[in-house]
């Protein structure tokens, strides 16, 4: 026993000499951590930035390019013409513009309606899907408003040609003289609206803009009718009277249904414990273990590359002479990389929960993970310096197989992952035990399972190792 | 000369021992293969499969019209799984529990699907009656059956595997582009649902790319004719094993009694279940839908008062307009041509002109490929330091050898080996999965050229530090991640997207895309080959200024 502890303080104290060493396995990870927290955020949406063109001289295009701006998830960076943005684009400066072309607010007016250019790059075009999305979610009170607006004047349309009895006045349905959707914006009132309508409680700050109950009596005593100018036909005072009255309507049930809708959606986790406020799953409950878990894996090489220089510099040998079973050597070797993995896995958690907020839940059933977990990675170490013959092989070949393992295992990405072959490998246990503690806040009893089958691995990767390590 | 010399010698070294050769060979392979099986095969971004729609179990315990005017809304973005048959509810141990038991023994009588009769829809003070959401009703209801039909075949193939922790991934669950989910709320625009046509004008844009593994991604047979769907009681059992199993990402539950809430006006709530350890993104998408969908349907309800009111309002009108204006009142949605008041819509770069969509190995590929170079290539030069530690380096500068020389001819080698390496990994890539390799065979081959020179000096420059092994791995990842080979730097905040342009992960990516997948030619990628040369030169510079030929100490 002491002379394991030996060789365990032994191999430490010439990491300890390595500040460079150091500073990678520890502070590497909690740098990575820190990039993917500026981008993706808690909530696991990041922020684009886009290109944005507006060539419409209309009010519309403002209010568009405004709400853009306004959109917390996306970053504006605006363009003069739609040939930058087409040309920058093109070449890949940044993946997606936003293009209002030039008539773009007479044109929501009519049956064919306005159309909102987004320039994707087709090198990224699955990546650039997500500024779609994005856009819609930052336009869609606008969207609302334009079909409200559009609706509307229809209706109107429809009135005043029944009311003429025939398409003989102002049976221009497009906007030249009306361009009301300018002078009464249904939505004026709530600028600062929240870009993510489907956000909790409070879609609309101003509950004022249209008081509930009595929309049309608000409106339907317009004023302005009496103070219009003498020459104004009967026609146009109709249209004024029906507009306002078909906006207060539409407009207020429009924003009841979005603000306070009949059908409320409750979101709760499966195994919901009614004393525990709802957890949302987030990027970087998977990112987190993920990533510590390839970085702890890089460990690997190291381990392998100590083991086989001391067989070729010789103190292997001399390690040989003394009364030590030769099991116990490897172990020697192993164990020291064991303990900095399990340093560099708590290092990595406790940043994450101190500076980033990430929640871990059971600090002991995560601990059960993590041993286990770094007890099939230094096993493997071992496995790997026996099967590699050289130096070189041992370094070149391992990261490639520990980058492959955590590609396959879905550790390196939560969608990319290889169904079946997973299986095999330790990432994919030690994720499931990580993603059961952290997401499901399971205790020590649920992570067993993986947390044995990882030691069942580790006691295979050592056992092979031993057998066949070549020690001369 | 003497560089040859030298490079000469390292090659035929190399030749001579067969495994290490091997080694290095199979190092790509290792890379390419599971890369592309896992995009292919597993989830990856889903866009192979025909049906791209994440599954959602949904459990109706109403079964009344509004339900299935949910579920067909639902079903524009989503794919609803509402059967499941009696075997997938066996292979997840509910066979024994009481509400799927009748079902599972195949006592058809408890599945009788509930044809509820649709309640009146409800009348306003003034005696006008809202039409418009009775329309909609039966206008959707071909639909709706589509959607089933499409989602039955899953269970079976989701059962494969089912110890304690089945394979997260094995379900033939897809993604659905973020596209396709959002706009279901701007859609529930007032007017009778006019944006409609909308969601189907972004999804013909999604690349219908080849698929490229067919025989994984064919799962559609042709669903049974019988209906099953077992009792909600029981469906709601099945929805929360697969959850708490990682099969599905979430479930909605339509409570009992929602249709006629809704008629009578009263609120009502819809669940939605998720798994707390799945995939975010995908929860996100799905609870974008499934309040999208909400809204819609509240918006159908709540407009149509809103349309009594106005008929109300037609008694502070003028006489002779009393009636044209009832008459849009009670008939507000006759706006089936129009198209949507603003639409979004997808295009590409004029100047760019592509032969067909880049697939999603074209689009992925290159991120993961310059990534692993990185460490391939490092790793080749980083052996050097065994090199010096036995002394072999003495040895040579004892001849008449300059430091620069040796160090040219080491890297002179490791760009030989490593350009084989690198075109290994493409050749697979091209011939396997039938990745395009672009137009420009020349600009190919001096882009390859110059990330493996920046790649090896990166290495011998990291040799004459004390990092080893593969110390040098975890800066790489990153270098990678603020490359852009992850995710595209337009994510990053202004600051890191500036630092990206420091790293030679962001050039060499660059210029990959514009040939592989923009199959541009030889000038537009002359600025990221350029910048690929002077990182070489400035991490060679480092090398040559640091590289300690003498110690033998680690």
């Amino acid at each position: 026993m002491s002379q394991l502890l030996a060789m365990i303080r032994k191999e430490l104290m010439l990491w300890a000499k390595k500040p460079g060493q150091w500073l990678i396995v520890f502070l590497v990870p909690v740098l990575f951590i820190w990039i993917m927290n500026a981008v993706f955020g808690g909530s696991g949406t990041p922020t684009v930035t886009v290109y944005a063109v507006n060539e419409d001289s209309g009010s519309l295009g403002e209010r568009v390019m405004e709400a853009l701006s306004d959109a917390q998830a996306l970053e504006i960076e605006e363009l003069e013409t739609g040939e930058e943005a087409h040309e920058r684009v093109g070449n890949g400066s940044l993946m997606a513009a936003v293009l209002i072309p030039e008539g773009f607010s007479t044109a929501v007016q009519t049956d064919q309606g306005g159309v909102i250019a987004i320039i994707i790059d087709p090198a990224r075009a699955e990546q650039a899907n997500i500024v779609v999305g994005l856009v819609n979610a930052a336009l869609a009170p606008i969207l609302v408003d334009a079909e409200v607006s559009r609706g509307v004047e229809d209706g109107i349309n429809r009135v005043m040609l029944e009311y003429q009895g025939g398409p003989s006045l102002d049976a221009t349905p497009g906007a030249e003289e009306t361009p009301f959707p300018e002078e009464t914006p249904l939505f004026e009132e709530t600028p600062e609206f929240d870009p993510t309508p489907f956000g909790e409680e409070t879609p609309f700050p101003d509950e004022t803009a249209l008081p509930e109950g009595t929309p049309f009596m608000d409106v339907t005593p317009d004023p302005e009718v009496t103070l219009l100018p003498e020459q104004e036909t009967e026609t146009d005072r109709l249209r004024r009277f029906f507009h306002a009255a078909l906006t207060g309507i539409v407009s207020a049930e429009v924003q009841e249904a979005v603000e306070n809708p009949q059908v409320k959606l409750a979101v709760q986790p499966v195994e919901a414990d009614p004393n525990l406020p709802v957890r949302r799953p987030s990027l970087l409950d998977s990112l987190v273990p993920g990533y510590a878990l390839m970085f702890v894996f890089f460990l690997i090489p190291n381990l392998a590359l100590s083991v086989i220089e001391e067989r070729e510099t010789g103190t292997m040998r001399r390690l040989l002479i003394a009364p030590v079973p030769r099991s116990r050597i490897l172990l020697g070797k192993m164990l020291p990389y064991f303990l900095i993995g399990v340093a560099q896995f708590i290092i990595v958690f406790v940043v994450s929960r101190a500076f980033f907020g990430i929640d871990l839940g059971s600090p002991l059933a995560l601990f059960v993970v993590i041993v286990a977990s770094s007890l099939a990675m230094s096993a493997l170490g071992v496995l790997i310096a026996a099967f590699a013959g050289t130096a070189g092989q041992a370094d070149g070949l391992t990261i490639v197989l520990v980058l492959a393992m955590a590609v396959v295992s879905g550790a390196m990405f939560p969608t990319i992952s290889v169904p079946g072959v997973q299986m095999v490998t330790p990432h994919y246990w030690a994720m499931q035990g990580f993603l059961s503690v952290i997401a499901r806040g399971a205790s020590v009893e649920d992570v067993l399972l993986p947390a044995g089958i990882l030691m069942t691995m580790a006691a295979v990767f050592f056992t092979i190792g031993a057998v066949r390590f070549r020690f001369e | 000369m003497r560089v040859l010399s030298i490079l000469k010698k390292d090659l035929t070294i190399l030749l001579r021992n067969r495994a290490e050769l091997a080694v290095l060979f199979l190092m790509p392979l290792a890379f390419i293969l599971p890369i592309s099986f896992a995009l292919g095969s597993g989830d990856g971004y889903g866009i192979n499969r025909a049906n791209n729609k994440i599954l959602v179990p949904l459990i109706d315990y109403d079964g009344g019209p509004r339900a299935l005017e949910l579920t067909v809304s639902l079903g524009e973005s989503l794919a609803p799984e509402r059967e499941f048959d009696p075997a997938f509810l066996t292979r997840l141990g509910l066979d024994d529990d009481p509400e799927c038991e009748a079902y599972v023994t195949g006592d058809e009588n408890t599945t009788e699907p509930k044809e509820t009769s649709a309640p009146e829809p409800t009348e306003t003070a003034a005696g006008a009656t809202a039409t418009s959401t009775t329309e909609a009703g039966t206008a959707t209801a071909p639909a709706a059956t589509e959607t089933s039909e499409a989602t039955v075949t899953v269970p079976t193939e989701a059962t494969e595997t089912l110890p304690a922790y089945p394979e997260t991934e094995a379900t033939p669950t897809t993604t659905v582009q973020a596209t396709e989910t959002l706009p279901a709320y701007p859609e529930s625009s007032a007017i009778g649902g006019i944006g409609a046509g909308e969601a189907e004008i972004l999804q013909t844009e999604i690349p219908a790319s080849e698929t490229t593994t067919p025989a994984t991604t064919e799962t559609a047979e042709p669903a049974g004719p019988v209906s099953a769907i077992p009792p909600a009681a029981c469906a709601e059992l099945a929805a929360r094993t697969m959850l708490q199993r990682s099969m599905r990402t979430a479930a909605i539950v339509i409570p009992p009694g929602f249709s006629a809430a809704i008629d009578a006006g009263e609120p009502v709530e819809v669940t939605l279940l998720f798994d707390p350890s799945g995939d975010s993104v995908r929860l996100q998408q799905i609870e974008g839908v499934a309040r999208g969908a909400a809204v819609k349907l509240s918006l159908q309800n709540q407009l149509s008062d809103g349309m009594g009111q106005m008929a109300d309002l037609t008694m502070f009108a003028p006489e002779n307009v009393r009636d044209p204006m009832r008459e849009v009142a009670e008939n507000p949605a006759l706006t089936e041509e129009q198209m949507p008041a603003i639409r979004l819509e997808k295009v590409s770069p004029t100047e760019v002109e592509l032969r067909a969509t880049p697939n999603t190995y074209q689009q992925t590929i290159p991120g993961y490929a310059v990534m692993f170079v990185f460490f391939i290539i490092t790793s080749l030069t980083a052996s050097i330091r065994s090199e010096r530690l036995n002394g072999t380096f003495r040895r040579m500068l004892s001849m008449p050898v300059g430091r620069g020389e040796l160090l040219t001819g080491k890297l002179l080698a490791s760009i030989v080996v490593g350009v084989a390496q690198v075109l290994v990994l493409f050749l697979v890539g091209a011939l396997v999965f039938k990745m395009g390799l672009g137009n420009s065979p020349l600009a190919f081959l001096v882009l390859t050229i110059a990330l493996v020179a920046c790649a090896s000096a990166l290495g011998l420059a990291a040799s004459t530090t004390r990092i080893k092994g593969a110390g040098l791995a975890a800066p790489l990842v990153i270098a990678a991640l603020l490359g852009g080979c992850m995710f595209p730097p337009d994510l990053m905040p202004p600051f890191l997207r500036a630092l990206s342009y420091l790293v030679p992960h962001r050039w060499a990516l660059n210029g990959y895309q514009n040939l592989l997948v923009r199959g541009l030619g030889f000038e537009q990628v002359a600025p990221q080959i350029a910048a690929l040369l002077l990182f070489t030169a400035l991490f060679f510079f480092f090398a040559v200024r640091r590289f300690d030929f003498t110690s033998q100490e680690d």
